[in-house]
């Protein structure tokens, strides 16, 4: 069991720690031979309940003198206290894991494998299938004469690598969003165990300090807090790193992340309330770090999303219109061997096209990230976006792979007709171009 | 006239010592009266708060000295402390009487009591209760602190006898 799982013990040691501080400030202190009790200074006839190792209950007057009477119980007080934390502590035991992360950021990497284009991640096993069996056909194709050569060359083969190798990047982006998500959060979850023991053990300092005798002094014991919180800008920029390790490409967005400023977390004072305080305000900072990372990868998503809608012919090929291409002189030099390499190539091409598309996947279906709403960039967090860039890149994907099936069934009655009429080939081209201009399916994103 | 009255001993008059301020009274207590002092390191600090300490303190005297009595019991025979001489010469003088230390510490007279309602970092005390056996000088007080949090402690014999 992590010590986040055990976050509701540790409140319980805060409400507790906080109470004997709140106590310590009055003068009063665990009793000297009977730890269940306060007294006044430790031992004198002036004494209270003090709360269970739970922190509950205690507050109720147990010894009865004028001065008593008149003050009457504490236990309001104490219940204002525990409320308190509980207040300020709601929603951070909630937090997500990020391990619903795992299985999209694994199918990500997958399809990325498939598609290539990301050579330089470290995580991605490039097979270079396409591209090794796209050259192969381009070599073939250059000892090829006749009117449709040119167009195949240019689509089925230059752009397709253009294609291809984008979306690799699109989901090499994806697979670092999931990789953020699935770090930040354990992360978030240990920097949560971190403020919580250093606000209990400042409580737990402040309340033994009083008690030595230095009620009237000013204290040290919280700078050890601020020491202590900040793991905050520690882990947020950890965090940060992590995604940029992930994404090395994204030059910019990790040279953001890395200058994020997660230093709210300092911490002073040194009083109850003040220990409160800043207890509020290393959770503040802590959120503020989550939210601007979140803040970044959106903003990473919805480039890469615009950047795919604003140049949808980079990263699908059925969006691709091809240039005129003269017909030529209307003759033709095929033979057998090169246009049997071509459609064996272009046949593994159309294979790993489809497999692609299967290691995809699909984005979550929910957000794999809950958390509460005031936690972060919202109910969402990245999954929106992220969802959004996965939709469109399997679309465009799945277009793509329809779009090479056909140029590979039209390639392959190219050369089937090439053997009767060669007018009959420049038909065929003819068509191709026809429907290029069409543009069908994938007119704008979305 | 101070603001901050004590229900025990009044207004509370400091006479301005160095280093803080100090007032001397008396308590009734077992039916004697018993002179008090009270020392306030941060006398520009003194409001109702320690005042009711104070009160607090005077009001609990009985537990006070039940505890001081106790503490004193368990300590006769340890040398060093400022009980032990007093109670061998209790115990010589008993002849062939067995010697009790509870008997002991409860024939004690309370000869003064001290409270140090605000502390400090060097003062961890918080009441002295003083004591020596009846019909004897103050040539060996006994005495007793209270000390937030740790509570009542024996005082070796070397220290300065307050009485």
């Amino acid at each position: 069991m992590s010590d986040y799982d055990d976050l509701g013990g540790l409140v319980a040691r805060m409400k507790k720690a906080a109470i004997d501080c709140y106590m310590a400030e009055d003068g009063f202190n665990p009793h000297w031979n009977d730890n269940q009790k306060y007294a006044k200074w430790g031992w004198a006839y002036h004494h209270y309940a003090r709360p269970d190792a739970n922190g509950e209950g205690g507050g109720s007057p147990l010894t009865a003198t004028t001065t008593l009477e008149a003050q009457g119980s504490v236990a309001p007080r104490f219940d204002e206290i525990r409320s308190t934390i509980d207040t300020i502590l709601t929603g951070w035991d909630t937090l997500p894991s990020g391990a619903l992360c795992r299985a999209p950021q694994s199918s990500a990497n997958a399809a990325t494998a498939l598609l290539g284009g990301a050579a330089s991640v470290a995580t991605v096993n490039d097979s270079d299938e396409i591209v090794r069996a796209t050259e192969t056909a381009m070599a073939s194709l250059n000892d090829l004469a006749g009117s449709f050569v040119g167009p195949v060359y240019d689509k089925y083969c230059a752009q397709l690598l253009t294609v291809t190798q984008n979306l690799g990047t699109v989901y090499t982006i994806l697979e670092a969003q999931y990789a953020a998500q699935q770090a930040m959060w354990p992360a978030a979850r240990e920097d949560v165990v971190a403020i919580c023991t250093s606000a209990a053990a400042a409580w737990e300092g402040r309340a033994a300090e009083i008690a030595a005798g230095a009620r009237q002094d000013s204290f040290t014991v919280v700078a050890a807090v601020a020491g202590a919180v900040a793991t905050v800008a520690t882990a947020g920029v950890g965090t940060a790193a992590t995604v940029g390790a992930v994404g090395a490409f994204a030059s910019t967005t990790v040279s953001t992340l890395s200058s994020l400023d997660a230093s709210g977390g300092h911490v002073s004072g040194d009083t109850y309330a003040e220990i409160l305080a800043s207890l509020v305000g290393a959770l503040g900072a802590l959120n503020e770090t989550i939210a601007a990372q979140e803040l970044e990868l959106n903003r990473w998503l919805d480039e890469t999303l615009n950047a795919m809608s604003t140049q949808l012919a980079d990263y699908n090929l059925d969006a691709f219109t091809l240039a005129d291409f003269s017909a030529g002189d209307g003759s033709s030099s095929i033979n057998r061997t090169d246009t049997d390499m071509i459609t064996t190539a272009m046949g593994r091409v159309e294979g790993a096209l489809s497999e692609a598309l299967r290691a995809a996947g699909a984005p979550p279906v929910s957000n794999p990230t809950p958390r509460p709403h005031a936690i972060g960039v919202g109910l969402a967090g990245t999954h929106l976006a992220a969802s959004g860039v996965y939709d469109y890149a399997n679309q465009c994907l799945q277009s793509t792979a329809a779009e090479y099936t056909r140029g590979r069934g039209l390639f392959d009655a190219a050369v089937a007709d090439y053997f009767n009429t060669d007018a009959e080939s420049q038909l065929k081209v003819t068509t191709l171009l026809s429907q290029e201009a069409l543009i069908a399916e994938m007119g704008g994103r979305g | 006239m101070s603001d901050l009255v004590s229900r025990h001993v009044g207004p509370i008059v400091l006479d301005g010592g160095i280093g803080g301020g100090a007032m001397e009274s008396q308590i009734r207590f077992t039916g004697t009266a018993v002179p008090l002092r009270i020392e306030i390191d941060f006398p520009h600090r003194m409001n109702e708060s320690v005042v009711q300490d104070i009160d607090t303190a005077i009001d609990s005297t009985d537990y006070t000295d039940r505890l001081a009595r106790q503490t004193i019991a368990a300590g006769v025979h340890r040398t060093g402390t400022c009980a032990a001489k007093p109670y061998a010469s209790w115990t010589a003088a008993r002849g062939e009487r067995p010697a009790d230390p509870t008997e002991f510490a409860g024939a004690l007279t309370l000869r003064r009591m001290i409270i140090f309602p605000d502390g400090g970092r060097n003062n961890p005390e918080r009441v002295a209760m003083i004591y020596s056996l009846p019909d004897t000088s103050d040539e060996h007080p006994i005495e007793v602190r209270f000390l937030q949090p740790s509570g009542p402690e024996l005082c070796p014999v070397n220290v300065r006898p307050r009485v």
